[in-house]
């Protein structure tokens, strides 16, 4: 079996488009959720990506590129690059595309439903499908940079993108591929989606003071989580392939867990999470008590910081207690398809930085959530050589990764 | 203001009235609009596909220019190449369509 490195980063995320300015940002405590500046919006607060899409891509190629895979691209040209890699030279048949997206180009669907029932259009762009379809991020991506191995595109919702990760890293594992870039995106912030979010009931309540902080993951307050969009990357390689090629290796993955509840459709289960955990493990040859860092899924509501405080108990033991647990929806919001990916690179920065950046707005700590939750400051990790990052999904799929500082 | 549907209504290109510009010009008009393309790039013997522009964004096109021109280019398709195969296209299309309504 291969060792998995990975060997490049690339971020678009509400907190900065690249991996220093969104890390920076989780560290110093700065929140990136903004008021959607719409007439329908009300006072919806999310988490929205500053890019000028018109100037990044012509306007030719805008024609069949939904915002999903403009974000999409955005990253994964920024983990390949910083990654040296390329498909000049190389095997590309050997390299493949790992996506994760929970709704797939949800604004054009919407606007082809408005066209076609509000404004009643005879017939809507002929771009529509292929805009719209989960997997069209995937297909401009691969298209982009040229890669032409194995390409599978998941749709898992809150760990699309972590699942996405966890099967390149099987892929380059077990041999199937020698290189792969991973990640996910996401840009439902729609009039329609987001008024559906509204309607389920797991949107924060915002604080009419601070309303940047009003998702406040494992506080006695917590309401809920603010809605968010973007896109991650990773590069990952086979050790063999990163040093053949001299690349800079950031952090080795060491093992995934992926299990399903099977109990409930949103309802949370700490059993299928902590099963999750424990396979990641297994698979990394790790014991938990090696486990420097978690970056928890955190989403802030009642039911999910309380079922993950307790599959964390489950798996942890008394040793829970000396883990600091990061829950950083709380500044970046809930990318929902891309905020495993996303949190998978806040867990790696971690382990590279040394530092633990904090769950922000906890200043009401909850007795019923017991962790180590590093609330509102960032921690410097005494000890920094293996990280976890959490991802559980509506429909019971959950998703974990477990890596490591990477030494010869 | 955040909108991440670009919403676009009505008459897409503020030209002349189209009766003043040959169908080439027309042409070759709302391609550089609808592309941010430039003049030089649209010549006559221009291949679409070098401009970049892929049989999704043909056909995108074609249905503007169906509007434009009140065409119905799906009944009766013919492969277009260049940007002259598309005035003449809308030409030939033009020139049917006064013959049917005399």
């Amino acid at each position: 079996m291969n060792r998995v490195v990975v060997t490049g980063i690339g971020i678009c995320s509400p907190l900065g488009n690249d991996v220093d300015r969104f890390f920076t940002s989780l560290v110093e405590g700065r929140a990136g959720l903004k008021r959607v500046e719409a007439p329908w919006a009300g006072t919806v607060y999310a988490g929205l990506v500053e890019a000028d899409l018109d100037s990044l891509f012509p306007k030719i190629k805008r024609v069949s590129l939904d915002r999903v895979s403009m974000l999409a691209l955005l990253a994964a040209r920024q983990a390949v690059k910083a990654s040296g890699w390329s498909a000049e030279g190389t095997v590309s048949e050997h390299a493949g595309l790992f996506w994760g997206t929970g709704m797939g180009g949800a604004g054009t669907l919407e606007g082809a439903y408005q066209d076609l029932l509000v404004a009643k259009v005879s017939r809507l762009k002929p771009s529509t499908i292929v805009s719209v379809m989960t997997n069209a991020a995937t297909g401009q991506i691969g298209i982009e940079l040229g890669l032409r191995g194995p390409t599978c595109t998941y749709s898992s919702a809150c760990s699309s993108s972590a699942i996405a990760i966890g099967e390149a890293f099987r892929a380059i594992r077990f041999g199937l591929a020698r290189a792969a870039l991973a990640g996910g995106s996401e840009a439902l912030l729609t009039e329609g989606v987001i008024k559906a979010w509204e309607s389920l009931g797991t949107l924060a309540r915002i604080d009419a003071a601070q309303p940047e902080t009003s998702c406040r993951p494992f506080s006695a307050d917590r309401s809920g989580f603010l809605l968010a969009e973007g896109a991650a990357a990773v590069m990952l390689e086979s050790l063999e392939s990163a040093r053949a090629r001299g690349a800079t290796i950031l952090a080795e993955i060491a093992g995934y867990g992926n299990t399903g509840d099977a109990s409930h459709i949103t309802q949370p289960d700490a059993d299928g999470q902590a099963r999750a955990m424990r396979a990641a493990l297994a698979e990394a040859g790790l014991n938990p008590d090696q486990v420097d860092h978690i970056n928890a899924h955190g989403t802030g509501t009642k039911a999910g910081d309380m079922s993950e405080t307790t599959a964390i108990r489950k798996v942890f033991g008394l040793g829970a207690d000396s883990i600091p647990v990061s829950a950083t929806k709380a500044l970046h919001g809930h990318l929902m398809g891309a905020t495993g990916a996303l949190e998978f690179i806040a867990a790696i920065e971690a382990l590279r930085r040394r530092i633990a950046p904090p769950t922000a707005h906890l200043w009401q700590p909850d007795p019923a959530c017991d962790l180590d939750y590093v609330p509102l400051q960032a921690r410097p990790l005494a000890r920094a050589e293996v990280v976890m990052s959490n991802s559980f999904g509506f429909g019971g799929s959950n998703a974990v990764l477990v890596a490591r500082r990477f030494n010869d | 203001m955040y909108n991440p549907v670009l919403r676009k209504g009505g008459h897409l290109f503020g030209f002349a009235d189209i009766s003043d510009m040959s169908t080439l010009a027309k042409v070759q008009e709302m391609l550089v609009a609808e592309f941010d393309l430039v003049a030089e790039q649209v010549a006559e013997a221009s291949k679409l596909a070098d401009l970049g522009i892929d049989s999704l964004a043909t056909l995108e096109f074609l249905f503007k220019l169906e509007e434009e021109f009140g065409l119905d280019l799906n009944s009766d398709p013919t492969p277009v190449e260049t940007v002259a195969d598309i005035a003449s296209e809308v030409d030939r299309l033009l020139a049917k369509k006064a013959a049917e309504t005399l």
